[in-house]
């Protein structure tokens, strides 16, 4: 991808980091991608087993090491594999939110979602309004770090 | 309501009839203004390392520092934190209307045993910013503080200054919802009359309604304050993980460079731990050598989080932690 070797001749890039759970949303990725729907190059993917397993920090962080947006997904309230912990993940990510609004992180730079195994063509829509949200708030330059990693 | 006692005759009672093994209270410190935390062991401690002494010089001992307790406008700091260090002994601990909130904390997170706690609760108008004033008053004041009414009067060079109750107290004691303790065996003084105040100060309300930009621009003035001593975390009470994310280097979570990132890193990561926990004593920023106004995002969190569902920190310690479980009603209109 473009931002891999950044250049002043490249059009800027937004770089986006999912984090799908195991049971819903990763599968609705894999639908996608077996029902061959288009969704932008920009979305890491990095599997978890639940949403309610994203500790806060690894969004936090994530950020810091300077990625555009990211994205947490997970099954819709009532279908958790756990049961319960998108419920759990559900409050303690309005937290979040509250809190990066407050400090001044632009909205739309941490974002969530529900999706389901048999949602292939809700996963490329996500994942495309994502892209396009980040894409218009420009590169994350608020809570990336400046100072080269040691 | 408890029981007024004095302080001193409760702490000897206490103490010598051994149904405490600790007393910490407060004594008066050698800076001006300053009060320091004053531990008492009693005749029962069975930890206490002067047991060793004469069983007559160990009474002189105890005697003396009975005598030395005080409670007064310097009493600033949360003596709650040390009941992680005592904790399967019976203890004794001074709290003002804040620090009660954080025992309340405590056990409604079951990091102390109610049977082992005698509280003494200390009915508070406001504790002394001794910084602030010493700065308002060009000098450092004299440990003489005095209150006639709406004023204190500070020494300072020889002559009594008079200032402002409002102006000389932490910010946090001007905003205090609880002057008298939400718990407490004794009380050591008569209960204060407690100011109706507005939900959210002018501040908080500006900033709440003022831009993004603006407010990362202020989150980022007082992140590059800060120097990352972790001070504010060591005196709050309910930072009591033995294991800290802070201090964590596999994974590093808070990198230790003056990039302001790294700061902010560690306060959104503490901040979101805090969230629904923090009961706004204000021992974070009494501590902070660098005057980072984290009171700001505290504020924040404990008003969402009473708006969102209706929870208090340190109320009551019979209510489930909000953070802690979840309703299907919950708001949803954040997720796509
Ligand atoms: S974060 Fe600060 S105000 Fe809140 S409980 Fe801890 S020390 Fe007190
Ligand atoms: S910052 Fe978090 S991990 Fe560290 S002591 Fe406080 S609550 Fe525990
Ligand atoms: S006490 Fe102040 S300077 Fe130290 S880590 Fe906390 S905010 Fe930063
Ligand atoms: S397993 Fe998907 S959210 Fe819990």
């Amino acid at each position: 991808m473009n931002n891999d070797h950044p250049s002043e001749f490249r059009e800027w890039q937004p770089r986006i980091l999912a984090f799908l759970c195991n049971w819903c949303s990763y599968a609705g990725a894999d639908l996608a991608g077996v029902s061959r729907l288009q969704y932008p190059p920009n979305v890491r993917i990095i599997r978890v087993p639940c949403s309610g397993r994203v500790n806060p920090a690894y969004i936090l962080k994530a950020l810091q090491d300077g990625v555009d947006g990211v994205l947490v997904s997970g099954c819709h309230p009532g279908d958790c594999h756990y049961l319960t912990g998108n419920y759990y993940a559900r409050r303690k990510f309005r937290l979040l939110k509250e809190l990066l609004d407050f400090v001044g992180v632009e909205d739309g730079r941490v974002q969530f979602s529900w999706v389901s195994a048999a949602e292939g063509a809700k996963f490329s829509q996500v994942m495309t309004e994502v892209t396009e949200k980040v894409r218009a708030l420009g590169p994350n330059r608020r809570l990336a770090k400046r100072i080269v990693k040691m | 309501m408890p029981k007024q006692v004095d302080l001193k005759t409760i702490a000897r009672d206490l103490l010598t009839k051994g149904k405490v093994e600790v007393f910490i209270g407060y004594q008066a410190a050698s800076l001006p203004l300053a009060a320091a935390p004053l531990i008492i062991h009693g005749a029962k401690d069975s930890v206490d390392a002067s047991q060793s002494m004469a069983p007559d010089a160990e009474r002189d001992m105890m005697a003396r520092k009975v005598a030395a307790l005080i409670f007064d406008d310097r009493c600033e700091m949360n003596l709650v934190n040390y009941l992680h260090k005592f904790k399967d002994r019976k203890t004794a601990v001074v709290v003002k209307g804040c620090d009660s909130r954080s025992v309340v904390g405590l056990l409604q997170e079951k990091q102390v045993d109610r049977k082992n706690l005698v509280i003494i609760g200390a009915p508070c108008r406001g504790v002394v910013d001794r910084r602030h004033v010493a700065k308002l008053m060009g000098c450092d004041a004299s440990r003489e503080v005095d209150r006639e009414g709406e004023h204190f009067r500070f020494q300072c060079a020889g002559s009594w200054k008079r200032v402002k109750v409002a102006d000389a107290i932490y910010t946090a004691c001007r905003e205090c919802q609880v002057h008298n303790p939400v718990i407490a065996d004794y009380w050591i003084g008569a209960p204060v009359p407690q100011p109706d105040l507005p939900e959210l100060t002018a501040e908080m309300e500006a900033l709440r309604k003022a831009s993004p930009d603006h407010r990362w621009t202020r989150f980022h003035k007082e992140m590059s304050k800060c120097i990352l001593c972790y001070a504010c975390r060591n005196l709050c009470p309910a930072c009591y993980c033995k294991t800290c994310f802070a201090d964590a280097c596999k994974p590093k979570w808070v990198g230790r460079t003056d990039d302001p990132s790294d700061a902010m890193l560690f306060h959104l990561q503490r901040l979101m731990h805090l969230g629904g926990r923090c009961t706004g004593c204000g021992a974070c920023v009494r501590g902070c050598p660098m005057n980072v106004d984290l009171r700001l995002y505290n504020d924040h969190l404990r008003s969402h989080v009473k708006q969102e569902y209706g929870f208090m920190a340190g109320m009551d310690s019979a209510v489930h932690p909000p953070l802690a479980m979840y309703s299907m009603g919950d708001c949803n209109e954040f997720i796509r």
